[in-house]
C-alpha cells in the first residue's frame, strides 16, 4: 500500500469515528436532543446502531421510555434532562462526578497532573464551549477532544490519529471504565448506563484498532 | 485494511452505525483551530508527566487577583494567578505567590510603590532580585503555595448534608439549600431537631433588670415576673442569664466582625459567640494586655528586628509559625547577618533555635521562673533603667525623651484586701483617677510628678503603702537565682548571661514571645514576668526595642459604619463560659459559695475549650443550638474525644449545624453540614500584623469558584436571619439605610472605608477598570456580577474601591517608620508592673485573691492544688512548618513533606526505653493512649517529648463516609506509587501518605474529670493548659 493510500484510508476511517465521538460527546455534555433524535430514526437505521455493542441497550431503554408514555418524545426529552441533571450536574444522592480527576488514582485535587488534559487541548487549539463553564476533564470534553482529533485526521493532518490514540490511552481510557461502573451501578441511570457502555465499547474498539 | 474484530465488535458494525449518526447533522460545541495550525503545533506537544517542567507562560493583569491566604492564621497577602489560557471563568488557579505591593511578602527588597499600575506590577521588570519580585510575585510559604489544593480538594462538601443515621454515624444525604435552611429555622420532625425560630426569644436588658429590681424591692410579685418573662428568659430565677437567644451559640474561627459582632451580638442578640482564642494564645494576649494600659490593646510581644541588637525569642518559632514566617524569617536571618545576637527559650531546638547564639531549653511551665531569675540578677546588679522607671506620667517621660512610662513608682495599699493602688482622692490631694507617688518624701498625684521615688515602704495617714517597684523587688527576691535556676532547670550561669546580654544593648534589646510561656495553667504569670523584663529596660517604642505596631487603615467606619446594626437586639447576660464575670457577684455564689461548680474567668474571654463541657453540664445554663464555622473542637481542644461525645449527644445540643469545606471531624457529628467556600472563593477581613511598622490593611476577595454548591457563611446567615425576621440583614441593615443582602454589601463598604481613610487613594483609570473586570470574569465567571458589586458602594466610590481591590489592600509607603529613634506607630502609654484589677479578683474555687505581680506560680489544677506529674515525660507540641492547621492535611503537596508527626525524644530517654529512631511506640497519657513513631534527637531536652499537632485525622477524607448511600472512600495514598516510609528527621521527598496518618496530640493533653473532662485552664488568662501534659512512651 502506498503512503497516499495509507493517508486516504486513515481519512476515510476517521470520518465515522469522528461522528461517533461527536455523538457521545454531545450526549455527555447534556445535549439530550441527540438521544431523542435517535428514537425517531427508521427501524432499519436503528437496527444498525443496535448492532453495535452497547447500542442495543441504549436504544431499547430510549424506546421503552417512549413506549410507556404513548410515544411522546417530549416526555423522553424531559426524562433525559432530569436523569442527566441528577447524575452529572447536581451533587446529591444520585450524583456521579463526570470528571477525570474524580476517578484518577490520587483522588486528591483537580487538576492533578495525570488528569489535566489541557496540554493536549492547547497543542491543537481545542477550546471548550464559550457558553458554559466546563472543566477540561469533563467526560464530554474529553470525548469531544477525540472527536476533534478524528476530525484532524479526516482533514489529513498526519498525526491526528496518533494524537487521538495518545489522548485515549493517557486520559479517557485511564478512568472511563471506573466512570462507566459508577454510572451503571447507579439505579437512577436508566438511559445513560447504556450510553456509557456504548462509549466503553467504542473506546475499546478504538484502542484495539478495530475502528 | 481488514475487517478487524475484537471482542465481538467489527469495523463494519461501527462504520454503519457511524454513518447513521453522522447523518443526524451533529454539531459538537467545540472550537478547533485550523488543521494547518494544529499540524504546526503538534510537534510541540510535550509528554505529560508529574514533576517540574520548562514551560513558560506570559500573563497580564487580567490574569491576577490579590487576596489573603488562610492556610494558617498568619493571613499573608497573596497573589493568585489564573490560568492564562482560559477563555472564560471560572478559570483554574494556576499558582500562588506573594503580593509585591505588600510588606509582608517583600522582605528584604521592599515593596513596589503602591501607585505602580497593576500592569506594571504584573509584568515585572529588570533585576530579578529587586524588581523581578513583581514578575512572579513576592515571597509566600509552602503552605500558601499549596492553597490551590484546599480549593480543589475532591473531598469538598458541595451540597448541604443532612444526617440520616445517628449523629456521627457517617451516613448522610444531600439536600437542597432551601431544605437545609428551612429545617434549621423551622425544625425537622424526622431528626427531632428544633428550629432556630422556635428557640429564639429576646428581650432588652433594661426592661428585664428594671422589673427584677421591682421584684427585689417587693413592688412586683415574683410570679408576675415569671409569667411575664417565662417565654423569653433562659431562667426567670436567674434573670442575669439573659434572653433565650443566649442559648443559641456560635463557635467561629474567622469572620468575627460579621458573624459575631453583627449577626450574633446584634441580630440574634446572643452573647455567646466564641472564637478560637482559648486554644490559641489567649493567656499570651491577656498577659500582654494587662502589662500595659489595657485600652491600648497591646496584645503581642514583638521586636524591631531591623535594629535590635539582642533578641530573646521566647516560646515561639517565628521562622516557621507565628505572624508570620513569610516576613519574620527573612527579617530574623537578615538581623543575624547584621550581627544581632539571639537567644531562643524553648525545650526544643526549633528551626529558630538552630540559628540562635543561645538555646535555652527551659523546663515546660517554668518560663516565668526563668524570667524572674533574670529579673533578680538585673535588680541585684542595678542593670535596669532607673531613670525610665522613675517617670510616672507622659510629661515626665517626654522630658527624658521616653515614649512610655511605668507604674513602678505608684503606691499600693497594703492594708486592704485585694491591695489596690492608692488614689490621690484617698489622701484628699487629687482625683479618683490619679495615683499617688512619693517625691522627696511627699505623697504627690502621679500626674504632677516628674521624677518619683522608686523604692517606697512607708505609712501615709495610717495607711501602709509600698511602691510597685518595691513590691516587685520583694516578690522577685523571694527566691535566689540558684532556686529559680533549679526550678526551670537552666544553669545560673546561662541565666546571668541572658540577663547581662539583655541589659547590655541599651534600648536595642527585646523579647519576642508567644504561645510557649502562655498556654499553661500559669500562663498569665509567665507572660507577665516576661513583660516585666522589657519594662526594666524601658525598651518600648524604641528603634530596636519592643514594638507596638500593626496600624491599619480605617475599616469599620469612615464612609460606612459597617458594624452598627439599627434597631439591634443588643446582646446581654452571663456568657456560657462565664468570661469577664465575677463569681462572687453571681446568684450561683449565693447558692454554692466556694468552690464553684465550674471555673469562672473574671478577666479573660473566648474560653473555647469550656463551651461544650459547660453546655453539657448545663452550667450556668443549657444550650439549644450550636453553629460552628472554621474551628474544630474535636481536632483542636484538649481531649477532643470528650468534645466529640458531647457534640454527638442531641440531649446536650439539640441542634448542631457545622459549616465546613470538607467533612471534618466536628462536621461529622452535626445534624446539618453546610458547605462553606474556601478562602480563595470568598470575602474576608482577617489580618493581624502586629510586627509590621507601616500602616497596612489587606482584603480577602473571591479569586475563583470551584463548585457551585457551597455558599459563604455570611450569605447563609443573611438568609437565616431574614427567615427569622431579625435585624442586621436585608433592608436598612446599615445606619444609612442601605441593605445587606450578600457578603459583597458588607465587605465592599469596608474597602471603601479603607480607600478614603487619610488621603484617599486615586481612582482606578480605565485600563485598570478593564483589567479588574477581566480578572474577575476570568476567575469567577458567572459568579461575578459587576452590578451587584457596584451597588454595594456609592457610584463615586467605585473606582477607588477597584483601586484597592486591584492591589489586594492598602499599604503605606516605606520610609516613615521612625521619628528619630522612636517608632511612628507606638504604644506611647503606661507600662504596668502591678495589675491592680487582677489583684482584686479571686479564684472561683479557693476564694483566694490573685496576685497582681509576676511571681513564681506552679501549674495548678482547677481546684487550685498544684498539679503533680502524671507521667515521667513532659509532652509539648508545636506547629509543623508544613501543616499549620488541621485543614492543611487536604494538601498532598504538603503531606509529601511529611505525612505524620514523629515523637521527638532525647537519646537519654530513648536509651532508658531501648528505643531508636523509626520505632513504633505507644504514647500514654493519663486518660488516652495512642501509637506513633519515635525520632531520637538531642534537639529536645531530656525529660520532655513532643510532636506537632494537626495530625491523626479521623475524618476530612481519612475515613470513608456514606452520602446518599454512596461510599466515599478515604485517601490512602497519593500519586502513582504506594507510600514509602521516610525516616523522621530526613527531608527527602516521597509520595504523600493518607490523611489519617500520625496521631492527634491534643488527645494526650490532660482533662479534668472533676469538670466534665474539660481542659485545665489558666484561671486568669483563660487559656487551655495545652503544654501541661505528661506521658510515658514505650515500644509498641
Amino acid at each position: 500500500m502506498t503512503q497516499t493510500t495509507n493517508v486516504t484510508t486513515r481519512m476515510l476511517t476517521a470520518g465515522p469515528k469522528r461522528d461517533l465521538y461527536g455523538f457521545v460527546s454531545a450526549a455527555f455534555l447534556g445535549d439530550v436532543g441527540v438521544l431523542t433524535d435517535l428514537v425517531q430514526l427508521s427501524n432499519d437505521k436503528l437496527e444498525v446502531i443496535m448492532a453495535v455493542p452497547g447500542g442495543a441497550e441504549l436504544i431499547e431503554s430510549l424506546q421503552e421510555t417512549v413506549r410507556e408514555k404513548g410515544k411522546s418524545t417530549a416526555f423522553l426529552h424531559e426524562t433525559l434532562t432530569l436523569e442527566y441533571d441528577n447524575l452529572f450536574v447536581v451533587p446529591g444522592p444520585n450524583y456521579v462526578p463526570p470528571f477525570a480527576s474524580w476517578y484518577c488514582e490520587s483522588r486528591e485535587t483537580m487538576p492533578c497532573p495525570v488528569a489535566d488534559p489541557s496540554p493536549f487541548y492547547r497543542a491543537v487549539g481545542f477550546t471548550l464551549p464559550q457558553q458554559r463553564a466546563l472543566r477540561p476533564d469533563h467526560v464530554g470534553c474529553e470525548l469531544g477532544f477525540l472527536f476533534a482529533a478524528s476530525d484532524l485526521a479526516r482533514q489529513g493532518v498526519e498525526v491526528g490519529e496518533q494524537l487521538g490514540k495518545d489522548f485515549l490511552r493517557r486520559h479517557v481510557s485511564a478512568w472511563f471504565d471506573a466512570f462507566c461502573d459508577a454510572v451503571t451501578a447507579e439505579p437512577f441511570a436508566c438511559h445513560y448506563a447504556g450510553l456509557a457502555r456504548l462509549v466503553q465499547d467504542l473506546i475499546r474498539a478504538d484502542l484495539d484498532g478495530v475502528i | 485494511m481488514q475487517d478487524k474484530q475484537a471482542g465481538g465488535v467489527t469495523r463494519r458494525d461501527f462504520l454503519k452505525a457511524a454513518a447513521v449518526i453522522g447523518g443526524m447533522a451533529l454539531t459538537p460545541p467545540f472550537v478547533l483551530k485550523s488543521a494547518t495550525w494544529a499540524s504546526d503545533q503538534l510537534g510541540q506537544l510535550a509528554p505529560v508527566s508529574h514533576g517540574t517542567g520548562t514551560s513558560f507562560e506570559t500573563y497580564g493583569a487580567g490574569d491576577v487577583i490579590y487576596t489573603i491566604c488562610e492556610q494558617c492564621n498568619a493571613h499573608c497577602t497573596i497573589r493568585a494567578l489564573l490560568d492564562p489560557s482560559a477563555d472564560r471563568g471560572p478559570a483554574l488557579v494556576r499558582k500562588m505567590a506573594g503580593n509585591p505591593y505588600s510588606p509582608l511578602n517583600t522582605v528584604p527588597f521592599g515593596t513596589i510603590d503602591y501607585e505602580t499600575s497593576v500592569d506594571h506590577a504584573t509584568a515585572g521588570q529588570g533585576d530579578l532580585a529587586k524588581q523581578g519580585r513583581s514578575l512572579r510575585g513576592g515571597r509566600t510559604c509552602l503552605k500558601g503555595q499549596a492553597g490551590i489544593q484546599t480549593a480543589y480538594d475532591a473531598y469538598r462538601v458541595r451540597t448541604p448534608l443532612k444526617r440520616v443515621g445517628p449523629r456521627g454515624s457517617g451516613k448522610w444525604k444531600s439536600i437542597s439549600w432551601e431544605q437545609a435552611l428551612d429545617e434549621i429555622v423551622n425544625g425537622a420532625s424526622d431528626l427531632g431537631t428544633p428550629g432556630l425560630k422556635q428557640l429564639w426569644a429576646y428581650v432588652p436588658e433594661k426592661q428585664v433588670m428594671g422589673d427584677w429590681q421591682k421584684v427585689n424591692k417587693g413592688i412586683l410579685a415574683k410570679e408576675a415576673f415569671d409569667e411575664k418573662y417565662k417565654d423569653v428568659l433562659v431562667d426567670t430565677d436567674h434573670p442575669e442569664f439573659g434572653p433565650k437567644a443566649n442559648q443559641i451559640v456560635n463557635l467561629g474561627g474567622d469572620r468575627r466582625d460579621f458573624v459575631h459582632t453583627r449577626i450574633w451580638n446584634q441580630g440574634i442578640g446572643s452573647v455567646n459567640a466564641v472564637h478560637h482564642g482559648g486554644i490559641c494564645g489567649i493567656s499570651g494576649v491577656f498577659g500582654n494586655l494587662r502589662s500595659f494600659n489595657p485600652k491600648k490593646k497591646k496584645k503581642r510581644l514583638y521586636a524591631d528586628l531591623d535594629h535590635c541588637d539582642f533578641l530573646i525569642v521566647w516560646g515561639s518559632n517565628p521562622v516557621v509559625a507565628n505572624k508570620g514566617p513569610t516576613w519574620l524569617a527573612p527579617m530574623l536571618t537578615n538581623a543575624l547577618q547584621r550581627g544581632m545576637k539571639m537567644a531562643v527559650v524553648d525545650p526544643r531546638l526549633s528551626k529558630t533555635a538552630e540559628k540562635a547564639d543561645w538555646w535555652v531549653p527551659v523546663k515546660p511551665g517554668t518560663d516565668g521562673t526563668l524570667a524572674l531569675g533574670m529579673a533578680r540578677w538585673i535588680l541585684e546588679n542595678t542593670r535596669y533603667d532607673r531613670q525610665y522607671l522613675t517617670n510616672p506620667n507622659r510629661s515626665a517621660a517626654e522630658a527624658d525623651g521616653e515614649p512610655t512610662w511605668s507604674d513602678a513608682t505608684y503606691l499600693v495599699r497594703m492594708d486592704l484586701p485585694g491591695k489596690p493602688k492608692l488614689r490621690a482622692s484617698d489622701l484628699g490631694i487629687g482625683g479618683k483617677d490619679e495615683f499617688v507617688v512619693v517625691v522627696d518624701g511627699q505623697p504627690t498625684p502621679h500626674s504632677k510628678a516628674l521624677d518619683a521615688d522608686l523604692e517606697v515602704d512607708t505609712t501615709i495617714h495610717g495607711m501602709r503603702v509600698k511602691s510597685v517597684f518595691t513590691l516587685f523587688k520583694e516578690k522577685v527576691f523571694e527566691r535566689t537565682l540558684q532556686e529559680y535556676a533549679a526550678i526551670c532547670d537552666i544553669s545560673p550561669t546561662l541565666i546571668e548571661t541572658l540577663a547581662l546580654q539583655f541589659t547590655d544593648h541599651g534600648k536595642r534589646a527585646a523579647i519576642l514571645a508567644y504561645r510557649g510561656p502562655a498556654m499553661h495553667a500559669n500562663g498569665y504569670y509567665g507572660v507577665r514576668a516576661i513583660n516585666a523584663l522589657n519594662h526594666l529596660i524601658g525598651n518600648h517604642d524604641w528603634k530596636g526595642g519592643s514594638i507596638t505596631t500593626g496600624a491599619k487603615y480605617n475599616e469599620y467606619a469612615g464612609r460606612y459604619d459597617v458594624l452598627k446594626v439599627p434597631q439591634a437586639n443588643q446582646a446581654w447576660g452571663l456568657p456560657l463560659v462565664r468570661n469577664k464575670a465575677k463569681y462572687e457577684e453571681s446568684t450561683f455564689f449565693k447558692r454554692d459559695g466556694y468552690p464553684a461548680k465550674r471555673p469562672w474567668f473574671p478577666f479573660s474571654a473566648h474560653i473555647t475549650h469550656e463551651v461544650l463541657p459547660s453546655a453539657a453540664e448545663g452550667y450556668p445554663y443549657s444550650i439549644e443550638a450550636l453553629l460552628i464555622h472554621r474551628i474544630s473542637p474535636v481536632m483542636s481542644v484538649p481531649g477532643g474525644r470528650y468534645q466529640e461525645a458531647i457534640l454527638k449527644d442531641p440531649k446536650k445540643i439539640p441542634l448542631l449545624v457545622v459549616y465546613d469545606v470538607a467533612l471534618g471531624e466536628t462536621a461529622a457529628c452535626a445534624d446539618y453540614v453546610l458547605p462553606d467556600l474556601t478562602y480563595l472563593e470568598r470575602w474576608g477581613l482577617e489580618h493581624i500584623y502586629p510586627n509590621i511598622k507601616r500602616r497596612l490593611s489587606s482584603v480577602m476577595q473571591p479569586v475563583t469558584r470551584v463548585f457551585d454548591g457551597p455558599r459563604s457563611v455570611e450569605d447563609v446567615y443573611i438568609d437565616l436571619l431574614k427567615r427569622m425576621e431579625l435585624p442586621g440583614v436585608g433592608n436598612n441593615a446599615f445606619p444609612d439605610g442601605r441593605s445587606l443582602d450578600r457578603a459583597e454589601d458588607f465587605y465592599l463598604k469596608i474597602v471603601a472605608n479603607m480607600a478614603y481613610d487619610q488621603t484617599p487613594v486615586p481612582d482606578a483609570d480605565d485600563i485598570e477598570m478593564k483589567q479588574f473586570l477581566a480578572a474577575r470574569r476570568k476567575g469567577l465567571g458567572a459568579n461575578f456580577d459587576e452590578t451587584v458589586w457596584r451597588q454595594a458602594v456609592k457610584p463615586e466610590e467605585w473606582r477607588k474601591v477597584v483601586y484597592v481591590l486591584n492591589r489586594g489592600g492598602r499599604f503605606e509607603a516605606s520610609g516613615s517608620e521612625y521619628e528619630g529613634d522612636i517608632l511612628k506607630y507606638r504604644l506611647g502609654d503606661l507600662a504596668v508592673f502591678y495589675d491592680e484589677a487582677v489583684a482584686k479578683g479571686r479564684h472561683s474555687y479557693t476564694g483566694e485573691y490573685f496576685d497582681g505581680l509576676p511571681h513564681y506560680e506552679p501549674v495548678r489544677k482547677t481546684d487550685g492544688h498544684v498539679l503533680d506529674p502524671t507521667g515521667p515525660l513532659m509532652l509539648i507540641n508545636w506547629k509543623a512548618r508544613h501543616i499549620g492547621t488541621h485543614r492543611n492535611i487536604a494538601s498532598a503537596w504538603l503531606r509529601e513533606i511529611r505525612s505524620e508527626n514523629p515523637v521527638w525524644m532525647n537519646p537519654q530517654d530513648a536509651r532508658k526505653r531501648g528505643l531508636k529512631s523509626g520505632d513504633r511506640v505507644m504514647i500514654a497519657g493519663d486518660t488516652f493512649e495512642t501509637e506513633g513513631t519515635v525520632w531520637v534527637t538531642r534537639a529536645i531536652r531530656p525529660g520532655v517529648v513532643g510532636a506537632s499537632y494537626n495530625f491523626g485525622h479521623t475524618a476530612y477524607g481519612s475515613r470513608s463516609v456514606s452520602i446518599g448511600g454512596k461510599r466515599m472512600a478515604p485517601v490512602k495514598a497519593y500519586g502513582h506509587t504506594s507510600f514509602r516510609f521516610r525516616s523522621p528527621g530526613h527531608e527527602e521527598t516521597g509520595f504523600a501518605g493518607g490523611r489519617g496518618e500520625g496521631f492527634s496530640l491534643n488527645e494526650l493533653v490532660p482533662v479534668d474529670p472533676e469538670i466534665n473532662m474539660a481542659s485545665l485552664s489558666d484561671p486568669i488568662g483563660g487559656a487551655a493548659a495545652e503544654f501541661d501534659a505528661w506521658v510515658e512512651v514505650r515500644r509498641a
